[in-house]
Protein backbone atom coordinates (compact mmCIF):
# COMPACT_ATOMS: atom_id res chain seq x y z
CA UNK A 1 0.00 0.00 0.00
CA UNK A 2 1.35 3.58 -0.94
CA UNK A 3 2.38 6.26 1.18
CA UNK A 4 -0.10 9.27 0.51
CA UNK A 5 0.73 13.16 -0.14
CA UNK A 6 -2.09 15.16 0.59
CA UNK A 7 -1.25 19.09 -0.50
CA UNK A 8 -3.50 21.17 0.84
CA UNK A 9 -3.82 24.46 -1.74
CA UNK A 10 -6.17 27.25 -2.80
CA UNK A 11 -6.02 29.43 -6.11
CA UNK A 12 -4.37 32.42 -4.79
CA UNK A 13 -1.12 30.81 -3.09
CA UNK A 14 1.55 31.79 -4.93
CA UNK A 15 3.78 28.56 -2.98
CA UNK A 16 0.76 26.25 -3.08
CA UNK A 17 2.35 25.34 -7.11
CA UNK A 18 5.73 24.68 -6.15
CA UNK A 19 4.36 22.01 -3.27
CA UNK A 20 2.16 20.41 -5.57
CA UNK A 21 4.90 20.09 -7.88
CA UNK A 22 7.60 18.80 -5.48
CA UNK A 23 4.80 15.64 -4.32
CA UNK A 24 4.20 15.14 -7.79
CA UNK A 25 8.36 14.84 -8.81
CA UNK A 26 8.72 12.49 -5.94
CA UNK A 27 6.30 9.97 -6.89
CA UNK A 28 7.67 9.93 -10.44
CA UNK A 29 11.09 8.96 -8.99
CA UNK A 30 9.27 6.83 -6.83
CA UNK A 31 6.64 3.77 -6.98
CA UNK A 32 5.47 3.72 -3.45
CA UNK A 33 3.52 6.89 -3.47
CA UNK A 34 0.20 8.81 -4.84
CA UNK A 35 -0.74 12.84 -4.34
CA UNK A 36 -3.87 14.38 -3.58
CA UNK A 37 -4.68 17.94 -4.16
CA UNK A 38 -7.00 19.30 -1.45
CA UNK A 39 -8.30 23.12 -2.64
CA UNK A 40 -9.30 24.71 0.16
CA UNK A 41 -11.86 26.88 -2.49
CA UNK A 42 -14.01 23.78 -2.96
CA UNK A 43 -16.53 21.86 -0.56
CA UNK A 44 -14.80 18.73 -0.22
CA UNK A 45 -11.34 20.61 0.50
CA UNK A 46 -12.53 23.01 3.42
CA UNK A 47 -14.26 20.00 4.79
CA UNK A 48 -11.17 18.18 5.06
CA UNK A 49 -8.86 21.63 5.83
CA UNK A 50 -11.48 22.13 9.07
CA UNK A 51 -11.13 18.16 9.75
CA UNK A 52 -7.50 18.63 10.20
CA UNK A 53 -7.40 22.53 11.56
CA UNK A 54 -5.54 23.28 8.59
CA UNK A 55 -5.62 27.55 8.48
CA UNK A 56 -2.67 27.93 6.33
CA UNK A 57 -1.78 26.77 2.60
CA UNK A 58 0.17 25.05 1.39
CA UNK A 59 0.02 22.20 4.06
CA UNK A 60 1.65 19.11 2.94
CA UNK A 61 0.16 15.30 5.11
CA UNK A 62 2.05 12.76 4.60
CA UNK A 63 0.15 9.44 5.63
CA UNK A 64 1.12 5.69 5.10
CA UNK A 65 0.41 1.95 5.83
CA UNK A 66 2.95 2.03 9.29
CA UNK A 67 2.41 5.27 10.89
CA UNK A 68 -0.57 5.42 12.93
CA UNK A 69 -1.14 9.69 12.24
CA UNK A 70 -0.98 11.49 9.80
CA UNK A 71 2.68 13.97 9.50
CA UNK A 72 2.16 17.17 8.90
CA UNK A 73 4.07 20.21 6.93
CA UNK A 74 3.94 23.49 6.68
CA UNK A 75 4.44 26.05 3.46
CA UNK A 76 6.56 23.46 0.83
CA UNK A 77 8.85 21.74 2.68
CA UNK A 78 12.35 20.96 1.84
CA UNK A 79 12.54 17.98 -0.45
CA UNK A 80 14.67 15.90 2.07
CA UNK A 81 11.89 16.82 4.79
CA UNK A 82 9.27 15.09 2.46
CA UNK A 83 11.03 12.45 1.97
CA UNK A 84 11.85 11.61 5.80
CA UNK A 85 8.02 11.86 6.13
CA UNK A 86 7.24 9.62 3.77
CA UNK A 87 9.40 6.97 4.90
CA UNK A 88 8.29 6.97 8.42
CA UNK A 89 5.13 6.53 7.09
CA UNK A 90 5.86 3.42 5.01
CA UNK A 91 7.95 2.06 8.22
CA UNK A 92 11.12 2.55 6.54
CA UNK A 93 12.53 4.89 9.14
CA UNK A 94 11.96 6.83 12.59
CA UNK A 95 11.44 10.71 12.26
CA UNK A 96 13.89 12.24 15.01
CA UNK A 97 10.84 13.79 16.40
CA UNK A 98 9.21 10.48 17.30
CA UNK A 99 12.08 9.47 19.13
CA UNK A 100 11.93 12.35 21.84
CA UNK A 101 8.93 12.12 24.45
CA UNK A 102 5.47 13.85 23.99
CA UNK A 103 6.12 14.19 19.61
CA UNK A 104 2.60 12.56 18.99
CA UNK A 105 0.57 14.76 22.17
CA UNK A 106 2.48 17.96 20.13
CA UNK A 107 1.72 16.67 16.74
CA UNK A 108 -2.06 15.75 18.32
CA UNK A 109 -2.59 19.57 19.51
CA UNK A 110 -0.99 21.31 16.82
CA UNK A 111 -2.99 19.43 13.66
CA UNK A 112 -6.41 18.26 15.46
CA UNK A 113 -5.21 14.77 14.13
CA UNK A 114 -6.40 11.93 15.89
CA UNK A 115 -4.53 8.50 15.92
CA UNK A 116 -5.70 6.42 14.17
CA UNK A 117 -6.00 2.58 15.22
CA UNK B 1 28.94 13.89 -9.58
CA UNK B 2 27.22 16.24 -12.15
CA UNK B 3 29.63 18.75 -13.59
CA UNK B 4 28.57 22.52 -14.44
CA UNK B 5 29.97 25.94 -15.74
CA UNK B 6 27.59 27.45 -12.80
CA UNK B 7 24.75 26.05 -10.33
CA UNK B 8 22.63 29.48 -9.56
CA UNK B 9 20.80 29.19 -5.95
CA UNK B 10 17.82 30.37 -6.03
CA UNK B 11 14.92 30.41 -8.87
CA UNK B 12 13.53 33.90 -8.40
CA UNK B 13 13.75 36.93 -10.73
CA UNK B 14 17.49 37.70 -10.10
CA UNK B 15 18.42 33.75 -10.72
CA UNK B 16 16.46 32.93 -13.18
CA UNK B 17 17.35 35.68 -15.58
CA UNK B 18 21.29 35.05 -14.85
CA UNK B 19 20.04 31.48 -16.04
CA UNK B 20 18.51 33.16 -18.72
CA UNK B 21 21.98 35.00 -19.71
CA UNK B 22 24.31 32.05 -18.77
CA UNK B 23 22.73 29.72 -21.02
CA UNK B 24 22.74 32.06 -24.15
CA UNK B 25 26.68 32.18 -23.30
CA UNK B 26 26.50 28.40 -23.82
CA UNK B 27 27.68 28.30 -20.12
CA UNK B 28 25.85 24.56 -18.59
CA UNK B 29 23.67 26.04 -16.42
CA UNK B 30 21.88 24.57 -13.60
CA UNK B 31 19.51 26.52 -10.99
CA UNK B 32 18.41 25.27 -7.81
CA UNK B 33 15.51 26.99 -6.03
CA UNK B 34 12.06 25.82 -4.63
CA UNK B 35 10.11 28.24 -5.57
CA UNK B 36 9.94 31.46 -7.19
CA UNK B 37 10.85 33.92 -4.45
CA UNK B 38 8.62 36.28 -2.37
CA UNK B 39 7.51 38.19 -6.00
CA UNK B 40 5.12 36.16 -6.15
CA UNK B 41 3.20 36.50 -3.17
CA UNK B 42 2.66 39.95 -4.40
CA UNK B 43 -1.46 39.59 -6.14
CA UNK B 44 -0.52 43.03 -7.94
CA UNK B 45 2.84 44.07 -9.94
CA UNK B 46 2.02 47.41 -12.26
CA UNK B 47 5.65 48.76 -12.68
CA UNK B 48 7.46 45.56 -14.28
CA UNK B 49 7.93 46.58 -17.82
CA UNK B 50 5.86 45.30 -20.80
CA UNK B 51 3.22 44.27 -17.92
CA UNK B 52 0.58 46.71 -17.10
CA UNK B 53 -0.58 44.74 -14.04
CA UNK B 54 -0.07 41.19 -13.51
CA UNK B 55 0.21 38.41 -10.33
CA UNK B 56 3.99 38.12 -9.21
CA UNK B 57 3.55 34.41 -10.01
CA UNK B 58 2.35 35.08 -13.41
CA UNK B 59 5.32 37.01 -14.63
CA UNK B 60 7.19 34.65 -12.92
CA UNK B 61 5.47 31.73 -14.86
CA UNK B 62 6.66 33.57 -17.86
CA UNK B 63 10.32 33.93 -16.89
CA UNK B 64 10.27 30.25 -15.92
CA UNK B 65 9.61 29.05 -19.03
CA UNK B 66 11.97 31.29 -21.19
CA UNK B 67 14.48 30.13 -18.99
CA UNK B 68 13.16 26.55 -19.54
CA UNK B 69 13.24 26.94 -23.49
CA UNK B 70 16.54 28.17 -23.42
CA UNK B 71 17.77 24.93 -21.85
CA UNK B 72 18.44 25.86 -18.43
CA UNK B 73 18.46 22.75 -16.22
CA UNK B 74 15.82 23.86 -13.03
CA UNK B 75 15.65 21.71 -10.18
CA UNK B 76 13.01 21.75 -7.29
CA UNK B 77 15.27 21.21 -4.13
CA UNK B 78 16.76 22.65 -1.37
CA UNK B 79 20.81 24.03 -1.19
CA UNK B 80 22.07 22.74 2.51
CA UNK B 81 25.37 23.38 1.98
CA UNK B 82 28.23 24.80 -0.36
CA UNK B 83 31.85 23.87 -0.28
CA UNK B 84 34.84 24.61 -1.95
CA UNK B 85 37.20 21.77 -2.78
CA UNK B 86 40.22 23.24 -4.56
CA UNK B 87 38.95 25.10 -7.37
CA UNK B 88 35.51 23.54 -7.52
CA UNK B 89 32.58 24.14 -5.69
CA UNK B 90 30.29 21.35 -4.35
CA UNK B 91 26.69 22.26 -3.87
CA UNK B 92 24.65 19.72 -1.69
CA UNK B 93 20.92 19.61 -1.40
CA UNK B 94 19.30 16.74 0.80
CA UNK B 95 19.66 13.70 -1.61
CA UNK B 96 22.27 15.31 -4.47
CA UNK B 97 26.02 16.92 -4.91
CA UNK B 98 26.59 18.85 -7.69
CA UNK B 99 30.17 20.75 -8.93
CA UNK B 100 30.94 23.72 -10.67
CA UNK B 101 33.57 26.14 -10.73
CA UNK B 102 31.06 29.52 -10.22
CA UNK B 103 27.71 29.95 -8.33
CA UNK B 104 25.39 32.58 -8.04
CA UNK B 105 23.78 33.14 -5.11
CA UNK B 106 19.93 34.49 -5.26
CA UNK B 107 18.52 32.89 -2.85
CA UNK B 108 16.89 36.49 -1.61
CA UNK B 109 14.96 36.79 1.43
CA UNK B 110 12.58 35.68 3.64
CA UNK B 111 10.11 37.58 5.66
CA UNK B 112 11.33 38.90 8.66
CA UNK B 113 9.71 37.74 12.47
CA UNK B 114 8.30 40.02 15.08
CA UNK B 115 9.99 37.60 17.32
CA UNK B 116 6.93 37.64 19.89
CA UNK B 117 5.95 35.50 22.66
CA UNK B 118 2.79 32.94 20.64
CA UNK B 119 4.71 33.65 17.11
CA UNK B 120 5.64 30.60 16.65
CA UNK B 121 2.83 28.52 18.42
CA UNK B 122 0.28 30.09 16.39
CA UNK B 123 1.82 30.15 13.09
CA UNK B 124 -0.83 28.45 11.13
CA UNK B 125 -2.97 28.61 13.23
CA UNK B 126 -3.90 32.19 12.86
CA UNK B 127 -0.33 34.13 12.83
CA UNK B 128 0.50 34.07 9.28
CA UNK B 129 3.49 35.76 6.78
CA UNK B 130 1.32 35.81 3.67
CA UNK B 131 -1.85 37.23 2.60
CA UNK B 132 -2.17 35.76 -0.91
CA UNK B 133 -2.15 32.34 0.58
CA UNK B 134 -3.77 32.67 3.44
CA UNK B 135 -6.53 35.77 3.34
CA UNK B 136 -9.27 33.31 1.79
CA UNK B 137 -8.97 31.54 5.14
CA UNK B 138 -10.52 34.72 7.47
CA UNK B 139 -13.49 35.19 5.59
CA UNK B 140 -15.66 37.29 7.72
CA UNK B 141 -13.32 36.92 10.78
CA UNK B 142 -11.58 39.74 12.53
CA UNK B 143 -7.77 40.04 11.10
CA UNK B 144 -4.84 42.24 12.31
CA UNK B 145 -2.11 43.18 10.12
CA UNK B 146 1.18 44.54 11.51
CA UNK B 147 3.37 46.80 9.68
CA UNK B 148 3.12 50.27 7.59
CA UNK B 149 4.81 49.67 4.39
CA UNK B 150 3.17 48.79 1.02
CA UNK B 151 3.00 45.12 1.83
CA UNK B 152 1.47 45.39 5.01
CA UNK B 153 -1.31 48.13 2.93
CA UNK B 154 -1.64 45.92 0.09
CA UNK B 155 -2.06 43.22 2.18
CA UNK B 156 -4.54 44.81 4.36
CA UNK B 157 -6.63 45.33 0.87
CA UNK B 158 -6.55 41.97 0.14
CA UNK B 159 -7.52 40.48 3.08
CA UNK B 160 -10.52 43.40 3.67
CA UNK B 161 -12.03 41.46 0.51
CA UNK B 162 -12.64 38.61 3.15
CA UNK B 163 -12.86 39.70 6.29
CA UNK B 164 -15.31 41.47 8.74
CA UNK B 165 -12.55 44.13 9.96
CA UNK B 166 -8.99 44.56 9.44
CA UNK B 167 -6.71 46.23 11.85
CA UNK B 168 -3.98 47.54 10.84
CA UNK B 169 -1.16 47.89 13.56
CA UNK B 170 1.53 49.91 12.93
CA UNK B 171 4.46 51.36 15.75
CA UNK B 172 4.55 54.88 14.30
CA UNK B 173 2.82 57.81 13.74
CA UNK B 174 2.26 57.91 10.05
CA UNK B 175 1.96 54.65 7.69
CA UNK B 176 5.34 54.43 5.27
CA UNK B 177 2.96 53.07 2.60
CA UNK B 178 2.90 54.85 -0.79
CA UNK B 179 0.30 57.97 -0.48
CA UNK B 180 -2.21 56.63 -3.04
CA UNK B 181 -1.67 52.88 -1.47
CA UNK B 182 -2.85 54.80 1.84
CA UNK B 183 -5.56 57.19 0.54
CA UNK B 184 -7.19 53.55 -1.24
CA UNK B 185 -7.18 51.99 2.19
CA UNK B 186 -8.44 54.74 4.26
CA UNK B 187 -11.82 54.76 2.09
CA UNK B 188 -12.35 51.39 2.96
CA UNK B 189 -15.00 51.34 5.50
CA UNK B 190 -13.35 48.09 7.16
CA UNK B 191 -9.70 48.89 7.55
CA UNK B 192 -9.15 50.64 10.62
CA UNK B 193 -5.62 51.97 11.48
CA UNK B 194 -4.03 51.86 15.24
CA UNK B 195 -0.92 53.60 15.13
CA UNK B 196 1.92 54.35 17.94
CA UNK B 197 1.44 50.66 18.90
CA UNK B 198 3.40 47.41 18.66
CA UNK B 199 2.17 44.16 19.13
CA UNK B 200 3.69 42.24 22.42
CA UNK B 201 2.36 38.85 22.80
CA UNK B 202 -0.41 36.83 20.88
CA UNK B 203 -2.74 34.62 22.66
CA UNK B 204 -4.96 31.66 22.29
CA UNK B 205 -5.96 27.75 22.22
CA UNK B 206 -6.41 25.74 19.75
CA UNK B 207 -6.38 28.92 17.71
CA UNK B 208 -5.26 32.15 17.75
CA UNK B 209 -7.81 34.14 19.75
CA UNK B 210 -5.96 37.31 21.02
CA UNK B 211 -3.39 40.30 20.24
CA UNK B 212 -1.69 41.86 23.03
CA UNK B 213 -1.05 45.41 22.41
CA UNK B 214 2.00 48.07 24.49
CA UNK B 215 -1.08 49.94 25.27
CA UNK B 216 -2.01 47.70 27.56
CA UNK B 217 -5.16 46.21 25.41
CA UNK B 218 -6.30 43.24 23.97
CA UNK B 219 -7.53 42.63 20.69
CA UNK B 220 -9.27 39.88 19.70
CA UNK B 221 -8.44 38.81 16.11
CA UNK B 222 -8.84 35.19 14.55
CA UNK B 223 -5.82 36.09 12.25
CA UNK B 224 -2.65 38.02 12.45
CA UNK B 225 -0.57 38.92 9.62
CA UNK B 226 2.69 39.81 9.90
CA UNK B 227 4.49 42.41 7.24
CA UNK B 228 7.20 43.60 8.58
CA UNK B 229 9.70 43.67 5.80
CA UNK B 230 12.51 41.06 4.98
CA UNK B 231 15.52 39.37 5.82
CA UNK B 232 18.38 38.36 3.66
CA UNK B 233 18.29 34.13 3.53
CA UNK B 234 22.34 34.02 3.79
CA UNK B 235 22.23 30.68 5.58
CA UNK B 236 25.36 29.32 2.80
CA UNK B 237 27.50 32.30 2.84
CA UNK B 238 29.55 31.89 6.73
CA UNK B 239 31.02 28.28 5.30
CA UNK B 240 32.30 29.96 2.44
CA UNK B 241 33.70 32.99 4.32
CA UNK B 242 31.82 35.37 2.19
CA UNK B 243 31.53 39.06 3.49
CA UNK B 244 28.47 40.18 4.49
CA UNK B 245 27.00 43.64 5.86
CA UNK B 246 25.91 44.64 9.16
CA UNK B 247 22.71 43.67 8.03
CA UNK B 248 23.50 40.29 6.68
CA UNK B 249 23.09 41.03 3.02
CA UNK B 250 26.11 40.14 0.59
CA UNK B 251 28.75 42.62 -0.27
CA UNK B 252 29.17 42.90 -3.99
CA UNK B 253 30.71 44.89 -6.61
CA UNK B 254 29.53 46.71 -9.30
CA UNK B 255 29.80 43.11 -11.52
CA UNK B 256 27.88 41.28 -8.70
CA UNK B 257 31.04 39.55 -7.70
CA UNK B 258 32.21 38.70 -3.88
CA UNK B 259 34.91 38.67 -1.72
CA UNK B 260 35.48 34.97 -2.84
CA UNK B 261 36.60 33.95 -5.88
CA UNK B 262 33.93 32.55 -8.31
CA UNK B 263 31.03 33.32 -6.28
CA UNK B 264 28.96 35.76 -7.46
CA UNK B 265 25.66 37.25 -5.85
CA UNK B 266 21.95 39.08 -6.94
CA UNK B 267 19.01 40.26 -6.03
CA UNK B 268 18.08 40.98 -2.63
CA UNK B 269 20.19 39.49 -1.34
CA UNK B 270 22.62 41.79 -2.43
CA UNK B 271 23.06 45.99 -1.86
CA UNK B 272 23.57 46.84 -5.43
CA UNK B 273 20.52 48.86 -7.42
CA UNK B 274 21.07 51.41 -4.63
CA UNK B 275 18.84 49.31 -2.58
CA UNK B 276 16.26 49.35 -4.50
CA UNK B 277 14.50 45.81 -4.06
CA UNK B 278 12.58 45.30 -7.11
CA UNK B 279 12.01 42.18 -9.87
CA UNK B 280 13.48 44.63 -12.13
CA UNK B 281 16.78 45.87 -10.34
CA UNK B 282 17.29 41.96 -9.76
CA UNK B 283 16.84 40.94 -13.20
CA UNK B 284 19.37 43.39 -13.80
CA UNK B 285 21.60 42.27 -11.18
CA UNK B 286 21.04 38.45 -12.57
CA UNK B 287 22.29 39.76 -16.05
CA UNK B 288 25.45 41.24 -15.03
CA UNK B 289 25.87 38.40 -12.25
CA UNK B 290 25.57 35.91 -15.54
CA UNK B 291 28.14 37.92 -18.07
CA UNK B 292 30.64 38.33 -15.21
CA UNK B 293 30.33 34.19 -14.65
CA UNK B 294 31.08 34.05 -18.50
CA UNK B 295 33.75 36.24 -18.54
CA UNK B 296 35.54 34.04 -14.94
CA UNK B 297 34.58 31.09 -16.59
CA UNK B 298 36.36 31.86 -20.30
CA UNK B 299 39.31 33.01 -18.32
CA UNK B 300 39.50 29.52 -16.59
CA UNK B 301 39.27 27.67 -20.24
CA UNK B 302 41.96 29.61 -22.03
Amino acid sequence: MPATIEVFTSPTCPHCPSAVKLAKELAKERDDIRVIESSTVTAQGQKRAQKYGIMTVPTVLVSGPSHPQKIGLQGTPPKSSLIKAVEASLGLRVLEEEKREGFFSKLLKKFNIKVKV
Amino acid sequence: MEKYDTIIIGSGPAGLTAAIYTVRYNLKTLVIGQDFGLITEAHKVENYPGFESASGFEIMEKINAHAIKLGAEIVNDTVLKVEKEKKEFIVKTGSKKYQAPTIIIASGTKKRKLNIPGEEEFLGKGVSYCATCDGPFFKDKIVGIVGGNDSAVIAAELIAQYAKKVYIIYRKEELRAKPALVSEIKKNKKIEIINNTNVTKVKGDDVLKKAILDTGNDLELDGLFIEIGTVPVTALTDPLGIKLTSAKFIETAENQSTNVNGVFAAGDITTNSNNLRQMITAASEGSIAATSVFNYVRGIKK
